[in-house]
């Protein structure tokens, strides 16, 4: 069908194919868009970790399923340490850069703003097109640069100089470059997505829609999208700095042309550490909106979470050296930011605290968005703790650069991109595409997924206090990792495991799109503008720009007659804005 | 939202003169100033070319002061990275 009716100025247009599904300005499509670009570089990044696995846990024997790459990639399924090290780096980069923003950001915040707030569009609609097609271009070259003379690049995600500075180092030419050309293009798109982001927000909500009446979805997308403006403006500076050091001779980040390896920590980090909150705050917010509907009771805290994660946003910008604790940076440096890095574990447990605080006491019913949801907050609280540690100056000199970090890393991004994600999927998915999933598959997607997830990361946690290193190609090489082997092994099977929970994922995706049982327009009872429209949401949104009367979140009102209150309707007690 | 009333500047005027002030950097190593005043110099220019490009091209001028404000946190996040390099970049030679 491609007779499209615009609701919001009434006249009929006919699109192409083309207009409609691939170069969309409706901020729906582009979410979808985003959504499937998303779980395909999923796809990418999660092979990576199981060929990296494979080597650490079988070093130098071939993995089964790598036979098809070609020499001088890998020999006959057997992966050489370049390829090693570029599969360590394209993880890293795919998972943070084109799976965790364009999931969280890209599909979700596209999906959600407008609709939350009352809108017929973005505020930018050609330019939100094209923040997503800067970002396919991004994950083309991403790709592309595998098939370069020497593999893609291989300095880390982090890119860290002279590694990065220097082909000669890791024989990784045109595949820097391209790492560089890619992430350039990734943040120009979120950029573009930013600018609309706020834009939208601040310009465009629906009457009666003050700012603190905005579901704390948009919130979050608005608060990342500040800090990732404000953050990323040295690391592009620093990206240009290093692709000059590439490619003209010059010596911004190399000792003996003078310059100085640890300005590009600096750089990375003041953008990488604000980067992790912008990933974050996206999610957390999904289970903001998830947690009041199953727990049919306000959310806890409401401008307390908004005012503590704006807290946690200015604070992300001063901590960032607590990465560079063992790097040689000047040691007056270590101890101001290992307090700021303490002290911003304060307005996250105010958060956790939020949200433990809306369960309590809830009508509390386990649907699969909820069981997500609950995991997330979980899993993430280990994330959250074991970040104290790492923030500690004494206790990080030991455990820097060892599994400690990697699996601290992945308590908090794993649970927030993907418990995360996978809830705000489950619970908008019939929004987003008109039927429900599956309940029992996606119970066993939740269950499977979240034990093999805990199965891979805490005995990661042993290995990392064991003193086992990152990155390195095969552990094998030292003898007093050789002990920990066989918990390599176990790793490297729950790990397995832990992607093959994902095929019941995929059946549900695929299968609820074409045969999932119809969805009405509020399948969970739950209050905000989104819900008002009808599904599947046509283009423009709503026949009539509602008005909003409520807060998002006022379930079981004393004196209401049901336990839900959506934001667009008069009836029930009214509550000051 | 109405469209706001302003001449727009000559942004090729604007161009020209940032490719005047970029030589003017590029060559101010051939002046014989001291190394210390040559590199004070043109960071003094690469600021005004900063200033010329906010005011100008970022529409700064013609903006409300709140706009303005809010222009100015970056330049503060920009001074805490600058004093947080300093122990690193200036005193580990």
């Amino acid at each position: 069908m491609s007779k499209e009716e615009h609701a919001g100025n009434g006249h009929t247009e006919d699109l192409g194919f083309w207009r409609k599904y691939i170069f969309s300005i409706d901020h729906k499509t582009i979410g979808k868009q985003y959504l499937f670009l998303s779980l395909f570089m999923a796809l990418v990044g999660g092979l990576m970790a199981y060929y990296m696995r494979w080597q650490i846990a079988w070093p130098e024997t071939a993995v089964p399923g790598a036979g098809w790459i070609p020499e001088p990639t890998a020999y006959d399924g057997i992966i050489p340490p370049e390829f090693y090290n570029a599969l360590v780096t394209m993880h890293g980069t795919i998972m943070v850069f084109f799976v965790g923003m364009p999931f969280l950001l890209g599909a979700f915040g596209n999906f959600l703003i407008p609709l939350m707030i009352g809108a017929d569009d973005m505020a930018f609609p050609r330019l939100n097109m094209m923040s997503f097609w800067t970002i396919f271009l991004g994950s083309l070259v991403m790709i592309a640069s595998f098939f370069f003379e020497g593999g893609s690049a291989s300095a880390g995600w982090t890119g860290y100089a002279p590694l990065s500075a220097d082909p000669i180092h890791t024989g990784a030419n045109w595949g820097m470059n391209l790492w560089i050309l890619g992430l350039a293009l990734e943040f120009t798109s979120f950029l573009m997505g930013g600018v609309n982001f706020l834009t939208t927000t601040v310009t465009m909500r629906a009457p009666g829609l003050s700012m603190f009446r905005l579901p704390l979805m948009v919130w979050m997308q608005i608060t990342a999208a500040v800090i990732f403006m404000l953050s990323v403006g040295p690391l592009i500076a620093g990206a240009i700095l290093l692709l000059l050091d590439r490619t003209i001779g010059t010596g911004f980040f190399i000792a003996e042309r003078g310059g100085d390896p640890l300005l590009w920590q600096h750089l990375f980090w003041f953008f990488g550490h604000p980067e992790v909150y912008v990933v974050l705050l996206p999610g957390l917010g999904a289970i903001m909106e998830i947690l009041p509907v199953f727990s049919r009771k306000p959310i806890f805290g409401y401008r307390t979470i908004i005012w503590s994660t704006i807290v946690a946003g200015v604070l992300s910008f001063i901590v960032w050296a607590h990465h560079m604790f063992v790097s040689g940076m000047d040691p007056r440096l270590v101890m101001p930011f290992s307090i700021t890095t303490i002290l911003i574990s304060v307005p996250f447990a105010i958060v956790i605290f939020a949200f433990m605080a809306t369960l309590w006491g809830g009508s509390l019913t386990f649907p699969t968005p909820m069981l997500f949801a609950i995991g997330t907050i979980l899993t993430f609280i280990i994330g959250g703790v074991t970040g104290i540690f790492n923030g500690s100056a004494p206790v990080d000199i030991y455990i820097h650069d060892t599994y400690f970090v990697v699996s601290h890393f992945h308590y908090t991004l794993f649970p927030d991109v993907f418990l995360g994600g996978f809830a705000a999927l489950y619970f908008w998915f019939p929004k987003m595409f008109g039927r429900m999933m599956n309940e029992t598959l996606g119970k066993i997607h939740f269950w499977w997924t979240m034990i093999a997830f805990n199965v891979v990361f805490i005995p990661m946690f042993v290995l990392g206090l064991g003193g086992h290193m990152r990155r390195i190609y095969n552990p094998l090489q030292y003898d007093f990792l050789k002990p920990m082997q066989e918990m390599n092994q176990f790793i490297t099977w729950a790990a397995i495991c832990l992607l093959i929970g994902q095929i019941p994922f995929i059946i549900n995706f695929f299968w609820s799109l074409f045969k999932g049982k119809k969805a009405g327009d509020n399948p969970w009872n739950a209050n905000t503008l989104e819900w008002a429209a009808p599904t599947p949401v046509p283009h423009g949104n709503f026949a009539t720009v509602p008005s909003v009367y409520h807060g998002p979140y006022e379930y079981s009102l004393p004196g209401s007659e049901t336990d839900w209150q959506p934001q667009h309707l008069q009836s029930g007690p009214t509550t000051s804005a | 939202m109405a469209e706001s009333q302003h001449a727009h500047p000559n942004y090729v005027l604007i161009w020209a003169w940032l490719l005047v002030l970029l030589f003017v950097s590029v060559f101010a190593v051939y002046l014989p100033f001291s190394q210390t005043l040559t590199v004070t110099f043109i960071f003094i220019v690469a600021a005004v070319k900063a200033w010329m490009v906010a005011v100008y091209f970022m529409h700064l001028k013609f903006e409300e002061s709140l706009v303005r404000y809010i222009a100015v946190i970056p330049v503060v996040l920009f001074l805490i990275m600058l004093v947080s390099l300093i122990p690193d970049i200036v005193y580990n030679k």
